[in-house]
């Protein structure tokens, strides 16, 4: 498997070279273009665990089902995952994001996760599993989504942006606007809250933050779509 | 005629260097600056067709009219860029055709013939254009993205979402068909899908209107009638 990005950071396009039998899924509406011998399946974005049989299955199904509706309507993401399958060697397919901006590509070894905004996520290898996790009740007052996705397992995660992506190593203490906040390592504590007192919440014109405690990474982005959808509106006429 | 992009791809601007008495052909509206001594006549197509041709550009997403900027007594500068962010591509004509997105025409040469071709009313239902422009003749024709522009060299067969087409060479042949099995048509967001086979290069912009429409419209604040 071969993943190139071109046109950073403004409009960003990924192009997956996929040996045979490889597996790449990506989210609803991202693919630009492919080239033939690719098989096509949609899928719940939140899978079923293959391993279990009977009773357990069909939990397993129903669960997803539902966290598949969650995702849809609380987390802003699609239900559903798109598949390709290289059915022969060199098959690639093109994916981008529908907003202008960046993507970067993440390799999950199998020990480390990333916890991925739900609108940041784009495609991912058949080996990286994603679960829904909630971000708390205080994310609901940001503008961004309330849910995270937790990516583990091994293989290749691509993530977009909205503007450019900035990377962070934090090893202490660090604070981020939600609506900038892209992903993060779990190997930190996350936590919302508002900016500073009361009077910082009204005037300062941040809302709410994301403070992180420990080691890890931040991916940032470097415009924040509720200001942009703010100030297009203004922008607008009535 | 000397003709460049500069600040590609995010906002690249066409930049015409005409020397007298030359003459380039615009979109309406694209004009950024010019010199003193560009004359502007706007005028329908040269080989257009009169008011039926006008019609059927409108309908592919063109203008009725054009722009025609013309150098007079001397050497003069038009410089020209498109509504939407993004990429211009500049490319020879020497008697080849090129089929253009509608709305992704932006600037010829006064010897490159447009003309819209109906290309089936499938494309309409899926959000992509029914008509292509198909420009001809000889001298540059220059067109813009949303996004950045990708080149691909097919000898073969490749498909493509409609809202990431800008234009093909006429080795390509273009049809609709229907992305995937029926569920994977109904529930993966692709909807109807371009299938293009043949021999020849195929421009493909990064981002797609629609699809950015969409996803900043659903939140924008609902507005007045």
């Amino acid at each position: 498997m071969q993943i190139d990005v071109e046109s950073r950071p403004s409009y960003a396009m990924a192009t997956v070279t996929l040996d045979q039998g490889e597996t790449f899924m990506s989210e609803a509406g991202a693919m630009v273009a492919f080239s033939d011998g690719l098989a096509l399946d949609t899928k719940f974005a939140t899978g079923a665990d293959k391993g279990a049989g009977g009773f357990a299955k069909l939990i397993g199904i129903v669960m997803s089902i539902f966290a598949a509706i969650v995702r849809k309507f609380l987390g802003g993401e699609s239900m559903f995952l798109n598949e390709f399958r290289a059915t022969q060697a060199g098959a690639n397919v093109m994916l981008a994001p529908s907003m202008v901006g960046d993507i970067i590509h993440y390799k999950l070894d199998g020990e480390k996760k990333l916890l991925v905004q739900a609108t940041s996520y784009l495609a991912s290898s058949a080996g990286v599993h994603q679960k829904l996790v909630f971000g708390g009740l205080k994310m609901i007052l940001s503008k961004e989504g309330a849910f995270f996705l937790e990516c583990s397992g091994e293989g290749d995660l691509l993530i977009n942006s909205y503007g450019g992506i900035t990377e962070m190593d934090v090893d202490g203490s660090f604070v981020v606007d939600t609506g900038h906040l892209v992903a993060y390592e779990p190997t930190l504590t996350a936590r919302a809250r508002s900016v500073g007192g009361l009077k910082a919440s009204l005037l300062s014109g941040e809302g709410m933050v994301m403070e992180f405690n420990g080691k890890g990474k931040i991916y940032m982005q470097t415009r924040n779509i509720g200001s942009f959808v703010g100030w297009i509106s203004s922008q607008l006429p009535k | 005629m000397q003709i460049e992009i500069k600040y590609g791809p995010s906002y690249a601007l066409c930049v015409c260097q005409l020397d007298a008495g030359e003459t380039v052909v615009a979109e309406p509206g694209a004009m950024v600056s010019m010199s003193s001594n560009i004359e502007i006549e706007t005028t329908k197509p040269a080989g257009g067709g009169g008011l039926l041709g006008g019609l059927k550009r409108l309908a592919g997403g063109e203008s009725f009219f054009q722009n025609k900027f013309t150098a007079q007594g001397g050497p003069g500068l038009v410089d020209l860029a498109p509504s939407q962010v993004g990429d211009i591509k500049i490319l020879e004509l020497t008697g080849q055709t090129l089929y253009i997105q509608g709305s992704a025409w932006l600037a010829s040469g006064p010897d490159v013939v447009l003309d819209t071709k109906f290309k089936g009313a499938k494309k309409a239902l899926m959000g992509g254009s029914m008509f292509m422009l198909a420009a001809s003749g000889t001298g540059p024709v220059a067109f813009n993205a949303f996004g950045a522009l990708k080149e691909i060299e097919i000898d073969g067969s490749f498909t493509v979402d409609n809202g990431h087409i800008v234009a093909y060479e006429e080795g390509l042949k273009k049809t609709s068909r229907k992305f995937g099995g029926w569920k994977t048509f109904l529930l993966s967001g692709e909807g109807l899908v371009s299938h293009v086979t043949g021999k020849g290069k195929l421009y493909l912009q990064t981002r797609n209107p629609s699809a950015f429409g969409q996803a900043v419209g659903a939140m924008l604040p609902p507005r007045k009638r």
